[in-house]
């Protein structure tokens, strides 16, 4: 038995034990990531929803109008922080709860319970940071806007979290780390470390956000520096880092870890996987600045930045082709596998958005983009176009394999990536374009009002793309519940057909297997 | 296929291919390497593009730099709360002031402009949907941000930005106080000269110059001038000047530069010109002056003065269209209305487009707007009128004798000279038919309005206990101080 097109492994089931390796841990507890991944999809939706609201209201500006908490500027840090703490990082925790077990030869992780627990008070720390931010209780620090006590829950489950997995490797069976590890274990410790920096979170000043102007003496400030300058510094220098030091080693991480299991074929080098890995800690530290190129922030500073941020591109290069090469052969299950599709597609995007993001740092250029839509396509190339793709394949290759069965459906996750593909195109090129408009206009002194009309196309074009992006969560939701709460074994008949007589394994056929399981539910 | 091939362990490098052609047997990375020498890398970073710049980079304050007051400060939790650094940046960059033509940012942005902890969190922003903000300190006067807050395609109908209706009175005007002291000393100034010639426009409409909402500055000038017996107590704006025109018309022709006074429009009047005359009029001009062109737009009820009227063709004292000439009204749309809610359209308009407005003005007596999508035809324009009293001011007020040169060394005069471009050194004229005005006293009027505001800011910050205040001396001093034109 192969994988299947379906996205069930069914190796789990494969009685072979592989010394020291880990595989013969037939059954995982996946207590844990169950419930990080369902609330993740959860997530997706809803700040999939406040993101379409935005695109709406720069549409037609008054739509919702006046009402405070559906704002565009209230629900945008709503938007953002959602992404990157609701979303992503929920889907991502559940990613290694679900991988780190198997990579470590381990049943569950260290403490299973208390990393379920883990997942519920994040969702309750989500519920409080949208409900704190749409009243308008905001540090006013862009991806800095939870306010302290937010912040506090924030980091303190995210530190659970870090030692779960740090005491999980520890306890571990398999005596080598696997790339992915590696990135498991640096990657939680520099968000947080990242994160309590960036907010300034020994300073909890006015504690109820800089939005309250309860205290308003010179050091009420909070999760702020006092200096303005040295706070927009450490601001878009912390900024970054959430992208370069958690989402995107994720992402490395995880495409490390699919990429050779669902194509069967081992990494193609560990030593380019270690150059990507100290290449990303060096490099990506000090990108941050390149946000400030134009502000008056000490010159040493921008240099630094553009250089790092061009240096970026030596561990890019080496994960992209250890990637690649280890692809080599295998092109054909781009097709035929639906998640591995959705990981290669995220990857691609990947090396893309780094590629952007590596010569929009040249001074040169930025100066035409700066302030432009530019940068917001940019940002939605890396959480749209590559983590949240990849997120997507991630879960649907994971909840076949916690439950055993494929899919419910094969089309619906077709419709899935393609809605959620096409979407993105549309939005990224739509703003792309419109932030040509934005930055030739604006550099022969054309004023930002005068060029509002000409953009109205484009964002309306963004917010169709967007609404295909929401419909393919949607599709994603009812795919993944429908998997969970039916019987599922008989699609692989329907479509399987041919490869299940040629791979037919003599002990037993998965499809029996997954009819037992089911039965359960 | 080979099942052995299926379940070979992908994580274990088993060779055959690429780097590593054997299995490694070896451990490549332990968890501290991974984990202690990942935080040492990033840590090493910290504290090159971290620390060392926050502790070596603390640039004094420019001498543009002022503290913000306490009401202005309230004002900016506002603006963080409500996200609007979101879409208006918070500092100006190079490429965003052009040598040379209309400026849109007076200034680019200095080290020195962002002192002060009153100034954090940074609000510098990453994208620009609207303007910067960073000195939008006396671009506009505060009714036009009442208006603006309220809705904001009241003043602009092409504005994709949301309403701001559901402000308290007390978060509206803290959130204003901050948008009109954002810019320094130069946003004081140009305050100083907005909040000024807005009072003079009142009190040129006959409103009382002791009442609340006049500026301390211009109400102790009155008492002063009262007590000296030059100000006309019982003075009225229907009071005829020397020249036969009345007083309240006077000061209203001195608010456009006289070149512009008896200039007509060059182009010829042709369809296109009036069509397109017409599509700008109701994309940028409706909001305020009124889909009829009657002066009632959405605005209206938040102005006073109150808009142009282009419906009305008898006024004499200056508050409508067919009192002004072309060129007026050109000037009018260039430049913007000093202490009027009229913008300056100067950065948004071409030239040719601008006349294109003012020849279509000209049609709207003759019902171009009574009709939704009516066709303007040249027929149905009307040419300008010269009043006969306008005539012999006119002729008793050459370009010539006119304000000249002024002395851009003096920043007061220079925004007393944006205030009345059309009066000269030796010109008095009396505002109301109350308040004899002349250029230098309007110069002191906005020089002790500016003072004011600069004191109550110094005095807050001291009182705050501001860190890294500059000596009494830079804050109070005017030497490097430039006025420029609110854009």
């Amino acid at each position: 038995m192969t994988s299947t097109a379906l996205g069930a492994d069914t190796r789990v089931v494969a009685p072979r034990t592989l010394a020291g390796l880990g595989e013969d841990v037939k059954e995982h507890a996946d207590y844990a990531a169950k419930v990080w991944l369902y609330t993740a999809i959860f997530w997706l939706t809803f700040v999939d929803v406040v993101g379409l609201t935005m695109a709406t209201e720069l549409i037609t500006p008054d739509f919702l109008g006046g009402i405070p908490w559906l704002l565009f500027s209230r629900i945008r840090p709503i938007h953002v922080n959602g992404v990157i703490f609701m979303w992503l990082s929920s889907m991502y925790f559940g990613a290694i709860f679900y991988i780190l077990p198997r990579l470590t030869g381990l049943r569950s992780m260290w403490n299973e319970q208390l990393a379920w627990w883990m997942a519920w008070a994040w969702n309750v720390m989500c519920v409080a940071g949208v409900v704190t931010l749409a009243l308008g209780f905001s540090q006013g620090r862009e991806y800095a806007e939870f306010i302290w006590p937010i912040d506090v829950l924030l980091v303190a489950i995210w530190l659970v979290n870090v030692y779960n997995i740090v005491m999980t490797v520890l306890n571990r069976r398999v005596r080598p780390l696997y790339v992915t590890v590696w990135w498991f274990l640096a990657s939680p410790m520099w968000l947080a470390a990242d994160y309590i920096i960036g907010n300034v979170m020994w300073s909890p000043g006015n504690w109820l956000g800089n939005g309250q102007s309860v205290a308003l003496v010179g050091n009420g400030v909070s999760g702020a520096l006092a200096n303005p300058l040295a706070d927009a510094m450490l601001n878009w220098w912390s900024n970054h880092n959430l992208f370069g030091l958690w989402l995107t080693p994720m992402l490395v991480a995880i495409t490390y870890y699919l990429v050779p299991r669902i194509t069967g074929t081992p990494l193609y080098s560990q030593t380019l996987s270690l150059i990507s890995f100290w290449g990303i800690a060096f490099f990506y530290t000090g990108v941050g600045h390149h946000h400030l190129l134009q502000a008056p922030i000490p010159g040493w500073l921008k240099t630094f930045a553009t250089v790092n941020s061009i240096l970026l591109l030596i561990p890019v290069f080496a994960f992209v082709s250890n990637i690649m090469l280890t692809m080599r052969g295998n092109w054909s299950k781009f097709i035929t596998n639906l998640p591995l599709r959705f990981v290669l597609t995220g990857f691609i995007f990947y090396f893309l958005v780094n590629i952007q993001g590596s010569f929009m740092a040249i001074p040169a250029f930025n100066r035409m983009i700066h302030f432009t839509n530019f940068i917001v396509a940019h940002a939605h190339l890396a959480l749209l176009g590559a983590f949240t793709i990849l997120g997507m394949g991630l879960i649907d290759y994971v909840i076949p394999q916690i439950f055993h069965k494929p899919l419910y459906s094969r089309r619906l996750a077709e419709w899935q990536f393609w809605l959620v593909t096409i979407g993105f195109l549309i939005f990224f090129w739509s703003l792309t374009f419109a932030s040509f408009l934005q930055g030739e206009n604006w550099l022969i002194g054309i004023p930002e009002i005068n060029v509002l009309p000409e953009l109205r196309p484009h964002f309306i074009a963004r917010a169709i793309g967007g609404s295909m992006i929401l419909v393919s969560g949607f599709v994603q939701m009812y795919n993944i519940w429908r998997t969970v709460r039916s019987d599922t074994s008989h699609h692989i008949g329907e479509e399987m057909q041919p490869l299940l007589a040629a791979a037919q394994a003599p002990k037993g056929s998965s499809s029996q297997a997954a009819q037992q399981r089911a039965g359960g539910h | 296929m080979d099942s052995d091939e299926l379940r070979r362990i992908p994580e274990h490098p088993s060779g055959g291919r690429g780097l590593s052609t054997a299995p490694r047997r070896h451990i490549l990375m332990t968890p501290h390497m991974a984990a202690i020498g990942g935080l040492l890398a990033f840590f090493m970073v910290v504290l090159t593009v971290v620390v060392l710049p926050t502790a070596t980079y603390n640039p004094p304050p420019s001498d543009n730099w002022l503290p913000l007051t306490d009401q202005a400060m309230k004002g900016r939790a506002v603006y963080l709360a409500n996200g609007c650094f979101y879409c208006h940046s918070g500092f100006t960059r190079p490429q965003d002031v052009l040598t040379g033509q209309y400026y849109l940012y007076p200034r680019i942005a200095e080290p020195g402009d962002y002192s002060g902890s009153d100034q954090a969190p940074n609000i510098m922003g990453s994208e620009r949907t609207g303007p910067d903000l960073s000195q939008e300190g006396g671009m506009h006067p505060v009714q036009w941000h009442e208006a603006h807050y309220y809705n904001p395609r009241n003043v602009n109908p092409f504005s994709i930005m949301p309403q701001f209706s559901f402000f308290s009175e007390d978060e509206l005007g803290n959130m204003i106080e901050f948008n009109q002291e954002s810019g320094g000393k130069e946003a004081i100034l140009r305050l100083a000269a907005v909040a000024v010639g807005d009072d003079l426009m009142k009190i040129n409409q006959g409103e009382d110059p002791m009442e609340d909402g006049i500026n301390p500055a211009v109400s102790h000038l009155v008492s002063q001038l009262t007590a000296s017996n030059e100000f006309k107590t019982d003075g009225k704006g229907t009071d005829k000047s020397p020249s036969g025109l009345p007083w309240k018309a006077v000061w209203m022709v001195n608010s456009f530069e006289r070149g512009y006074w008896l200039t007509s429009d060059p182009l010829p009047i042709t369809t296109q010109n009036l069509t397109r005359g017409k599509q700008i009029y109701l994309e940028r001009c409706s909001g305020c002056h009124g889909p009829r062109g009657d002066g009632f737009g959405s605005a209206e009820p938040f102005f006073d003065p109150v808009p142009f009227n282009f419906t009305d063709s008898s006024n004499t004292d200056g508050m409508n269209g067919a009192f002004a000439s072309d060129g007026m009204l050109y000037h009018r749309i260039l430049t913007g209305g000093p202490g009027t809610a009229m913008e300056n359209f100067g950065t948004r308009l071409s030239v040719q487009d601008i006349w294109r407005v003012v020849q279509f003005l000209r049609t709207i007596q003759n019902g171009s707007l009574s009709e939704q999508g009516s066709v303007v035809t040249p027929d149905m324009f009307l040419a300008w009128q010269e009043p006969p009293p306008m005539k012999a001011y006119v002729s008793s007020h050459p370009v010539d004798q006119g304000p000249g040169n002024i002395d851009s060394g003096d920043p007061f005069m220079a925004a007393a000279h944006w205030v009345a471009p059309g009066l000269g050194p030796t010109d008095t004229a009396m505002v109301g038919g109350k308040l004899p005005m002349t250029l230098s006293r309007l110069a002191d009027l906005i020089k002790t309005a500016y003072m004011n505001q600069v004191q109550k800011a110094w005095d807050d910050a001291v009182a705050r206990g501001e860190s890294g205040l500059p000596s009494k001396d830079q804050i109070f001093s005017t030497d490097e101080l430039v006025f420029h034109e609110p854009s």
